[in-house]
């Protein structure tokens, strides 16, 4: 059964990244109530961040990634305050619309800018592996794994011991409580949603070494975060950090043991989805922002 | 040049009046058009660039050595972007037909875009000439069928697997343990059949055959699979985009399968420059390879020149050597050309039968058509294997098959 | 002497429906007023509109003499306004302390948190016990409490009550009552806004009865308590509210 084995480890080491990927959405969804379906293409322009970076400017993934992240950061703020501000009070279809219009121009803009072509930024340390024993690892995908997890834990920290991250869940739990407290909930929307931009380019740039990178990478990885967020109970991060483990052990079992598994994969997710929340409507962790 | 003069307004007045009437115009007889339905984006960008390109180059040089015409009618090229994509191909072919009515298709590239233009040229009443330089797909024969206007200058993939087989054979002898991993899509289920069929009864042992989604981010549990049968040939059916994730991914993992055996991927240059190390011993096939010193033809030797000698100019002119494609492409082009300059016609079945009855020879090989197993016009057929070994800092294609080309022999690849 | 916040001529709504028609009220430096109403009175609308969460359509509110209409919500809390809401409203997915830190998230409030927490914690002693325990797992007359101590953390110098003896037991009400006539001693103003008279008039030393969305009676405590006039238009009121 080293194969088993093998696999669960390739398994959690992709949780930890599709956790990353998710977590912005979840926040976003959480403290603003916006699903951001724009979010898929905030990972996609992270990672051209991050191969633009290694080749234009020789500057590897890891080292471009808090720059990025801040770009990233402002990006999200003016885009929110530029554009998404106006939708907060308008009928859920609206804003679903607006989000998806915005992943449509960036996608375009990406083509126009870089072209479809199909491009693979990977730095050394992404292809080579460490063996321990019967199984391999391979360092790319430690490292993408590292680096979330230390994301991750910064912004639970962030979330539950600072004022601001304080106040960012407290409007996430109760609206009109939070301004009560002093809270400016409109600034606060923005910061969410200027994290989760750079959350999801930060994810971005740490996938640009481990698989192909196009303009149209976004929307597949939309999808599997919605599928995640929504498992996950939307708005709680915990959640979500526990169910993209979920999913990227059930694709990668899906893949192995299933004949012609690997055609399934994308299917996997949709699947766990409509059958968890036929049985528990609310997710796994059912409320806003449990950390 | 009062005589030059008259041409220039009669060709300026022709194009006002051709650019203004759209649909329903009457086919200007000084003309000859040729429509490019070729993909300029998307992720088969690479072919339709190639076509593009030695298209153009073919008019150009056919304007250089003949002058601006073809049997006194202007050459126009028409090109329209498929984008990758098939129901963009699918209006692409319509609009080439039936919008810009031209008398001659050439293109496109991606075995996928293939398959999406052929309803629209069958549904075509007269549907008109078409090559094609790339394509590989034998779905694209079975619907074409006897039809007696379509003509292929690229190998079909029975013949890839024909002549890798007995390339592998020739090296390994029989009874090896072959994987095979191919990709779910036009691509993959069409090269899976020819690829069992060959190597069954070529007397190779299948071990295992493993299906990856195209464009999907994770191929290690199918990888684990295959090392679970021990195979010491993988064999990949895979385009381009996966075989470089793929063979990334088997670095990684370290399987250590001594051949690898790949078909397109390993000529194309995203291959050799995303994988820089990764790409060793990495075979492929190729219609077309560098340094074959091959001869002008007798009857034009400035269309079809020496081999060294059009390399040498191609290299010149565009700073990089020439690809398969492009290569297929400018005779492609050649050959539409010298059938129209021959029977001093457009209409297609002047242009068909002076195609089918042509031979030149070109720095591909002979150029006559023959019949394929279910089409009737097949040209250069006939692939060669090499391998990617590593000389100096860079790695070279090495041939090892069909032993007339070969300068080398298949290596195994070195255990990590 | 201005008083510390006066109303004039208030009108205030939701959407389409208006429920303040006219309200002035007034509360002074160091009083406990009440704002006595039947459900659906307006009660908590006045609240709202003075805690800056629903805009009037027209009248004034001035707050230590200055008028403050054009003050966001989240920037009365520095000026000194805090609100102990209808339904308690706390932080449910947070502890206890976590909801007090909340309360003083102002800057003018954050510098004496230390001090604000030990008073509160010394006037809610159930709260101590209870430090790390989530706010939503709480029974009603903790979380009452919470919303109260949660308030005083802002350092205020109007304290408003939405009817903190809703749903609660009667000795909770007790305790609540006896923690508000506490922080009145020590000097914070409090507008009080309840169903439930007895325990406000015993708290209180003014009072406005609220029906129709305007001021129908207004006096000291005692002259509240007392008024048979009040009562029967309180109670007809009530009946008049009532389904």
């Amino acid at each position: 059964m080293t194969n088993l084995l093998q696999l669960l480890i390739d398994a959690l080491l992709m949780g930890g990244l599709y956790a990353l990927m998710s977590v912005g959405l979840s926040l976003g969804f959480g403290v603003v109530r916006i699903i951001n379906f724009a979010h898929g293409e905030f990972v996609m322009l992270g990672a051209y961040g991050a191969y633009w970076a290694l080749t234009l400017l020789h500057v590897d993934p890891l080292l471009a990634l808090p720059f990025l992240i801040v770009l990233g950061y402002l990006g999200g703020w003016l885009l929110f305050r530029g554009v998404v501000a106006w939708v907060l009070k308008a009928p859920a279809l609206n804003q679903i619309l607006l989000t998806f219009g915005i992943a449509l121009v960036l996608q375009h803009i990406a083509v126009v800018l870089w072209t479809g072509d199909v491009r693979s930024a990977m730095p050394e340390y992404a292809l080579s592996t460490t063996i321990i024993g019967d199984v391999f690892v391979v360092h790319g995908r430690l490292i993408a794994f590292l680096v979330a997890g230390t994301l991750i834990a910064a912004l639970t920290t962030w979330l539950r011991y600072s004022e601001t991250g304080r106040a960012v869940r407290a409007v996430a739990q109760n609206h009109d409580a939070a301004i009560l407290m002093g809270i400016n909930p409109g600034r606060i929307y923005a910061l969410a949603f200027a994290m989760s931009t750079a959350l999801g380019i930060a994810s971005g740039a740490i996938v640009s070494f481990l698989i192909n990178i196009t303009p149209f990478m976004g929307f597949s990885i939309l999808l599997k975060a919605v599928a995640i967020v929504i498992l996950g109970g939307l708005g709680s991060i915990a959640g979500t950090v526990i169910s993209a483990f979920i999913l990227a052990i059930a694709e990668t079992m899906v893949a192995y043991y299933v004949p012609e598994g690997a055609g399934w994969t994308e299917g996997v997710a949709f699947a766990v989805i409509v059958g968890i929340l036929l049985v528990r409507p609310r997710g796994i962790i059912g409320s806003a922002l449990a950390t | 040049m009062g005589n030059i003069r008259a041409s220039d307004l009669r060709r300026g007045a022709i194009g006002l009046v051709m650019g203004l009437i759209l649909s329903t115009a009457a086919h200007a007889q000084q003309e000859v058009r040729i429509g490019l339905p070729v993909e300029l984006s998307g992720r088969f960008v690479a072919f339709g660039a190639q076509i593009k390109r030695g298209v153009e180059t073919a008019v150009e040089i056919w304007k250089h050595t003949r002058g601006d015409k073809v049997a006194g009618r202007d050459i126009v090229v028409i090109e329209h972007d498929t984008q990758s994509n098939n129901s963009t191909t699918v209006s692409v072919m319509n609009q080439l037909i039936n919008s810009d009515k031209v008398d001659i298709l050439i293109g496109p590239g991606g075995s996928d875009s293939g398959a999406a233009a052929v309803p629209s040229w069958k549904q075509a009443a007269t549907h008109p000439v078409w090559i094609v330089p790339g394509v590989s797909t034998t779905v694209v024969e079975k619907q074409v069928g006897k039809d007696p206007y379509f003509f292929h200058t690229f190998p079909w993939t029975y013949q890839y697997h024909e002549t890798i087989v007995a390339g592998l054979k020739q090296a390994l002898g029989t009874g090896k343990k072959v994987a095979i991993i191919y990709s779910d899509g036009a691509y993959g289920r069409a090269h899976i059949e020819y690829a069992r069929q060959y190597l069954k009864d070529g007397g190779f042992q299948i071990v295992d055959e493993e299906l990856i989604r195209e464009g999907a981010p994770d191929f290690l549990p199918t990888l684990l699979k295959v090392r679970s049968a021990h195979p010491e040939i993988l064999y990949t059916l895979v385009q381009t985009n996966d075989a470089i994730l793929l063979a990334k991914q088997i670095y990684s993992a370290k399987l250590n399968i001594p051949y690898l055996i790949g078909t397109f991927q390993a000529t194309l240059p995203e291959f050799k420059n995303s994988l820089g190390a990764v790409q060793n011993c990495w075979t492929g096939v190729n219609s077309y390879i560098m340094n074959l010193h091959t001869k002008a033809d007798q009857a034009e030797p400035k269309l079809f020149p020496a081999g060294d000698e059009w390399e040498a100019a191609w290299r010149t002119k565009y700073h990089k050597e020439p690809e398969y494609m492009e290569v297929g492409a400018y005779i492609s082009t050649m050959l539409a050309l010298l059938a129209v300059e021959h029977s001093n016609a457009v209409d297609r079945d002047h242009v068909a039968t002076a195609l089918a009855a042509q031979s030149y020879q070109t720095i591909m090989g002979n150029s006559r058509f023959g019949p394929s197993e279910i089409a009737l016009h097949q040209a250069f057929g006939k692939v060669i294997d090499f391998q990617l070994q590593k000389q100096g800092d860079g790695y070279d294609n090495v041939i090892f098959y069909p032993p007339e080309r070969a300068g080398g022999k298949l290596v195994a690849c070195p255990a990590q | 002497m201005t008083p510390l916040l006066s109303l004039s001529n208030i009108r205030a709504g939701y959407g389409a429906s208006l429920v303040l028609h006219d309200l002035s009220i007034e509360v002074g430096e160091g009083e406990v007023v009440c704002l006595l109403g039947a459900n659906g009175a307006g009660k908590t609308t006045t609240t709202c509109v003075i805690a800056g969460l629903v805009r009037p359509w027209s009248g004034e509110i001035r707050f230590a003499g200055e008028s403050i209409a054009e003050v966001p919500g989240h920037r009365r809390v520095s000026l000194g306004i805090a609100l102990s809401p209808e339904g308690r409203q706390v932080f449910p997915e947070m502890t206890v302390h976590e909801n007090l830190l909340l309360g003083s998230y102002a800057p003018h409030a954050r510098r004496d948190r230390t001090r604000a927490m030990d008073q509160v914690l010394a006037l809610f002693p159930r709260l101590e016990e209870r430090l790390r325990q989530k706010a939503g797992l709480m029974s009603g007359g903790e979380q009452q409490m919470l919303a109260i101590g949660r308030a005083i953390m802002s350092r205020p110098r109007l304290l408003m009550l939405d009817e903190p003896s809703l749903g609660l037991a009667p000795r909770i009400v007790m305790d609540v009552y006896a923690a508000v006539a506490e922080t009145a001693r020590a000097g914070i103003s409090i507008l009080l806004v309840e169903q439930n008279t007895e325990a406000a008039l015993a708290v209180a030393d003014r009072g406005y009865v609220l029906a129709n969305g305007t001021i129908a009676a207004s006096g000291s405590a005692a002259e509240l308590r007392g008024s048979a006039l009040v009562r029967s238009a309180f109670l007809g009121i009530q009946a008049e509210s009532a389904p």
